[in-house]
């Protein structure tokens, strides 16, 4: 009861602070981004497979974005999946664009990170391995999943896909990386 | 099915602390401003070469609009339409006769209000009224600096030779150095290194984001740690960022101690308070166990220290006070900053605490400039709500209060407001901390001020181009 209470003083806190923004109103706006700014940096830097100056760029062009759609934000109680949702689009534009710019260099890249370790479990240094041989559409989805913690029905809709889809597609992803992991 | 549903929750456990590498550091504020001056609020994006801009479509509207007024006009002049002043389409006067300072009574802003504490005229000047400001002078950089980037300015205090201003200046595109400057006469300065450069982000806060003085020395805390010194040239670290359980972001001086308050590292909304009697040994100190507060301001005075911040559950005010800086309470939840009050910041005003910052009252549309006093820290009242000096021209609600400093018999706030396109200084003053006037017409917008009793320093920014720039001013007997 008195968690639900919460959730709820929280929820409407949130949209009344999201509509004050969208109506114009700096500080509000700057209390949206001192909450969501660093849950956009981890989703950005995950999608950026761990470019520090990928992810600043890919915030910031979200924070623009905003700035400029917050009004069009139809529940203000969804703004953090909005916010995550434009800067994982973001980012994976940066990541797309840079790639295509600057093919030898991320190829040489790629050679660096080297294979993840299959013996023990999985760890945080395995990881930029896995995302290096992941395109930007599935680092997206482990972003949002993994670093973000939405479920596949939240997925789906930030991603305009079905929840059955996005689940699938996570299994078929997992599966990959468990094989890459065990052929090291 | 249960291997993989195991390792995907080690999966997930690996890339939460992957993620955990993300640049997260981010001055809000500074955001804000910089998306303001550069950014129309419109509902569209077109990119261009790789980056997005505002799209174009509202000057369809605009030119429709001209359009239609010209064809109106036209019709006016040859006799067809009626006197374009009843349809409360004529052309404005280019700039109204000055409205009284005070919020007028049918604004909801001031219907909100419980009562009125500033008087609608008066017949003597008011305090503050005779207060000149000299004009503004950029800071000094080592060199040119990198030429893309402005020093970026924290805080400013009476103290070293005569005033010491606080902040980061840029080397090369991504890399910034802490940098104090110093003025013996509020107009000439000097900037001075501390420390090497670091490499660091657009978007980051200040190196050094606060400065105090006390007991003949000099502290300044920031992301590059605790430093102290007695001149203001040369300086000490005391404390290093990694020495630290956490960021340091404001410095205040009170009962013959220094108190530092910052975040934790992971958690931007868990309060850090830091303790030192000579700025050079410190000590972490305990918060009470609901101190979930992203911090924002801190001020010392007579009573010892209060803290204000947000709480990032209910979004609320929160305030912590101290008479020692060791024990701290949490103020209860007050019905003075409902209405989505929020602090900017936080002084000491003879046996008062002030706490000023911005306010929605219930069935406004503009936010207003606000101020609440208490007495002891803990049970707070809001006792004016002020629109600026020349507040015909500011936006609707866009004046903010950031910066207040003991000035004389009385005190001097400073602020900002903005009159599209630009960004203007605004500054209110007081006799007692309560009853606030506004003085000054538009100036540089102003973030924060300083007193060494005979003179007031303002730090300000040169809008929209943000270098920062100093004034001092003088208030004629």
């Amino acid at each position: 009861m008195g968690v639900t209470e919460t959730a709820d003083t929280a929820d409407r806190a949130l949209a009344a602070v999201v509509s004050q923004a969208a109506a114009g109103d700096d500080v509000a706006f700057a209390r949206i981004v001192a909450t969501f700014h660093a849950d956009m940096a981890r989703v950005a830097y995950v999608v950026g497979g761990g470019d520090r100056e990928l992810a600043e760029d890919a915030v910031q062009s979200a924070w623009t974005i905003a700035w400029c759609r917050l009004r069009t934000l139809r529940d203000p109680c969804r703004v953090r999946a909005w916010l995550l949702s434009v800067t994982a689009n973001e980012a994976r534009q940066l990541l797309r664009r840079r790639r295509r710019a600057a093919t030898v260099g991320l190829e040489f890249a790629e050679e660096r990170v080297g294979a993840p370790d299959a013996a023990g479990p999985v760890t945080a240094a395995d990881v930029a391995g896995i995302l290096a041989r992941c395109s930007p559409d599935e680092r997206a989805l482990i972003a949002l999943r993994y670093a973000a913690g939405y479920d596949s029905a939240e997925i789906g809709t930030l991603l305009g896909i079905s929840a059955s889809g996005v689940r699938s597609r996570l299994e078929r992803l997992l599966d990959r990386i468990r094989r890459d992991l065990a052929n090291g | 099915m249960a291997e993989r549903d195991a390792f995907e929750r080690q999966f997930a456990e690996a890339v939460r602390a992957y993620a955990a590498g993300a640049p997260t550091e981010v001055d809000a504020g500074a955001l804000v401003r910089s998306l303001a001056a550069t950014t129309p609020r419109v509902g569209r994006l077109v990119r261009v070469a790789g980056w997005r801009l505002p799209g174009l479509a509202y000057l369809w509207v605009l030119l429709a609009l001209a359009l239609l007024l010209a064809s109106m006009l036209g019709l006016s002049l040859a006799g067809g339409l009626p006197d374009l002043r009843l349809l409360g389409i004529a052309p404005a006067p280019t700039r109204r006769a000055s409205l009284p300072a005070v919020v007028p009574p049918t604004s909801p802003v001031a219907s909100a209000l419980p009562t009125r504490t500033t008087p609608e005229a008066t017949p003597a000047p008011p305090y503050g009224a005779g207060l000149t400001w000299s004009g503004f002078a950029p800071l000094p950089r080592f060199g040119a600096g990198h030429a893309l980037t402005n020093p970026t300015v924290g805080d400013v205090t009476a103290g070293g030779p005569g005033f010491v201003a606080v902040g980061s200046d840029w080397v090369a595109a991504d890399q910034a150095v802490a940098v104090a400057w110093l003025s013996a006469d509020g107009r000439t300065w000097t900037e001075h290194r501390i420390g090497i450069p670091g490499t660091t982000s657009l978007l980051a806060t200040p190196a050094l984001s606060s400065v105090a003085t006390g007991g003949g020395r000099l502290v300044a805390v920031g992301r590059v740690g605790i430093w102290r010194s007695t001149d203001g040239a040369d300086w000490e670290q005391a404390l290093g960022p990694d020495e630290l359980d956490g960021v340091p972001l404001r410095v205040a001086w009170a009962v013959g101690r220094f108190v530092a308050i910052g975040r934790s590292v992971g958690d931007p909304c868990a309060a850090r308070v830091w303790l030192s009697t000579d700025g050079t040994a410190w000590l972490p100190v305990a918060l009470p166990d609901a101190a979930g507060v992203c911090p924002t301001a801190l001020a010392g005075g007579a009573g010892g220290f209060l803290a204000a911040g947000l709480d990032p559950i209910t979004g609320r005010t929160a305030l912590m006070c101290s008479s020692d800086g060791l024990a701290w309470t949490l103020a209860p939840a007050q019905a003075a900053f409902e209405g989505n009050g929020h602090p900017e910041g936080v002084a000491r005003a003879g046996n008062r605490w002030i706490a000023f910052g911005s306010f929605l009252p219930g069935g406004a549309s503009e936010r207003g400039v606000a101020v609440w006093t208490s007495t002891d820290g803990l049970a707070w009242r809001r006792t004016a709500l002020l629109r600026p000096a020349g507040a015909d021209a500011c936006d609707p609600g866009s004046a903010h209060m950031l910066g207040m400093a003991p000035y004389g018999p009385g005190y001097v706030a400073v602020g900002r407001c903005t009159v599209s396109p630009e960004q203007v200084g605004i500054a209110w003053a007081s006799t007692d901390g309560t009853a606030w006037q506004p003085v000054l017409g538009r100036v540089r917008p102003m973030l924060a001020v300083a007193s060494d009793g005979t003179r007031l320093v303002a730090l300000g920014a040169d809008w929209p181009g943000y270098a920062p720039i100093t004034s001092s001013a003088v208030l004629a007997p």
